[in-house]
């Protein structure tokens, strides 16, 4: 049974609740901390209040992945605006760098930030820490993060991966480096 | 506001004859509220209008977000930031913000958001006493309407004693009695106390307990509205996008 609950509203024994976003445990009771909507998994068991907003109030944290776009490219790093974490769009950018050794996994000091992103490039990565003052420090280090969406530089188009390293413009046929995620 | 009529022989008269003050009420009566969550046509996170009897302040939240400069007070944790503004008393916000922002930063699960910035910031529309503490019921509403998890939600009265007798809530005329002004913040749900600040020296603790006990029950009546209102929002929000079936 959904219930409508708001901060500081008993959700029931610390137990009985996953820890999930809206929720706080203190003492041995969970709370909710937003207003929202209790969501249920399918044995009855509450797993998450759920805010209906257009955009939640979340923020980028260490090991959350993220999706962000390439502003500026430099050979030590690449500046990046994050977008969209864990799947949640953000109401507001944050700023991120993918610095030149957490490009990729393997050869890190033969990768090169100007064959791996262009600024445009939509990229997948994971926040590996909260950084300095200014910037969160991204990695796309694993398989399954690098770019995503890329447009070539001659035509335009959106181009499409050919392997790992490597992206073609469906035009006018010419590949362009990249660190491409896998999918 | 200055009004006339009420004084006899040079001193006001605040509560009459038949115990009810200036502007009708009972001493044990809050004024009328009225708030709305959320006005439509504003690009800001989260906002809220309270309106207490001819006390009106508007709310707004925005965050949290990337902190743009690289000047920051806590280098970790979440920048909170409040702004007050009421054109008709400027000096009021350099005492107003600092405890609002303690206030709400001992409410709201700061640890969550690392490396962000909240910036929060009142106006008073109209000014007629309780103006505290209807900043606080404004700014509770809109950290609602804005989803920033908080432990609980404030609830903010004040309470006077004039002659002799407890009465809750404010408004301007009754503000410059010169007897002591209790201003009390509580947490909702958990009735444990946030906010409790204190104009002048009480007589005996047994007086403080009666102001608090009598601000408490002032607390939760504007709890009660605020809760529907917060209800109101969910509900409409909901059917809105098909999440609730009924």
């Amino acid at each position: 049974m959904a219930r409508i609950v708001t901060p500081g509203s008993i959700l029931g024994k610390a137990g009985e609740v996953s820890d999930g976003l809206g929720c706080y445990v203190e003492g041995d009771e969970a709370f909710s901390s937003v207003t929202g909507i209790t969501h249920q998994d399918g044995r009855g068991r509450l797993i998450s209040v759920d805010v209906i907003r257009e955009r939640k109030a979340i923020v980028p944290l260490v090991g959350s992945v993220v999706t962000c776009r390439v502003l500026r490219i430099n050979s030590r790093f690449a500046t990046v605006e994050i977008l969209v974490v864990d799947g949640i769009p953000l109401r507001s950018v944050f700023r991120g760098i993918i610095r030149v050794q957490d490009v990729r996994e393997f050869e890190v000091d033969q990768v090169d930030i100007p064959k791996s992103f262009r600024p445009g490039d939509i990229v997948v990565a994971e926040v590996i820490s909260l950084g300095d003052k200014q910037y969160h420090s991204l990695s796309t280090a694993k398989d399954e993060h690098g770019v995503i969406h890329a447009l070539c530089s001659q035509s335009g188009e959106a181009m499409v991966p050919i392997n790992s390293e490597q992206m073609q413009c469906p035009k006018t046929q010419i590949n362009e480096w990249r660190k491409v995620a896998k999918s | 506001m200055k009004r006339k009529g009420y004084g006899r022989g040079g001193r006001n008269e605040y509560i009459s004859l038949d115990g009810l003050r200036v502007d009708g009420r009972r001493p044990e009566e809050v004024r009328h509220i009225a708030c709305r969550i959320g006005t439509p046509g504003n690009s800001v996170d989260g906002n809220a209008y309270f309106e207490q009897g001819n006390t009106r302040v508007l709310a707004t939240v925005v965050g949290p977000r990337d902190r743009k400069s690289s000047t920051h007070r806590n280098e970790e944790g979440m920048d909170l930031k409040c702004n007050y503004s009421n054109r008709q008393d400027r000096r009021s916000a350099r005492e107003f913000e600092p405890l609002l922002e303690n206030m709400f930063r001992s409410v709201i699960l700061v640890d969550q958001y690392p490396k962000s910035r909240l910036d929060i910031s009142v106006e008073v529309i109209q000014a007629d006493g309780s103006l505290l503490c209807a900043a606080v019921n404004a700014i509770s509403l809109a950290l609602l309407h804005a989803g920033v998890p908080m432990k609980d939600m404030i609830c903010a009265a004040t309470v006077g004693m004039i002659d002799g007798m407890c009465v809750i809530d404010l408004n301007g005329y009754e503000s410059s009695a010169d007897g002591p002004v209790l201003q009390i913040g509580v947490l909702a749900q958990t009735g444990s106390i946030s906010l409790l600040d204190i104009s002048t020296r009480l007589s005996s603790t047994s007086q403080l307990q009666e102001m608090v006990s009598a601000g408490t029950e002032g607390c939760k009546g504007i709890y009660a509205v605020v809760r529907s209102e917060a209800h109101d929002l969910i509900i409409r929000l909901a059917s809105s996008r098909g999440v609730l079936g009924a």
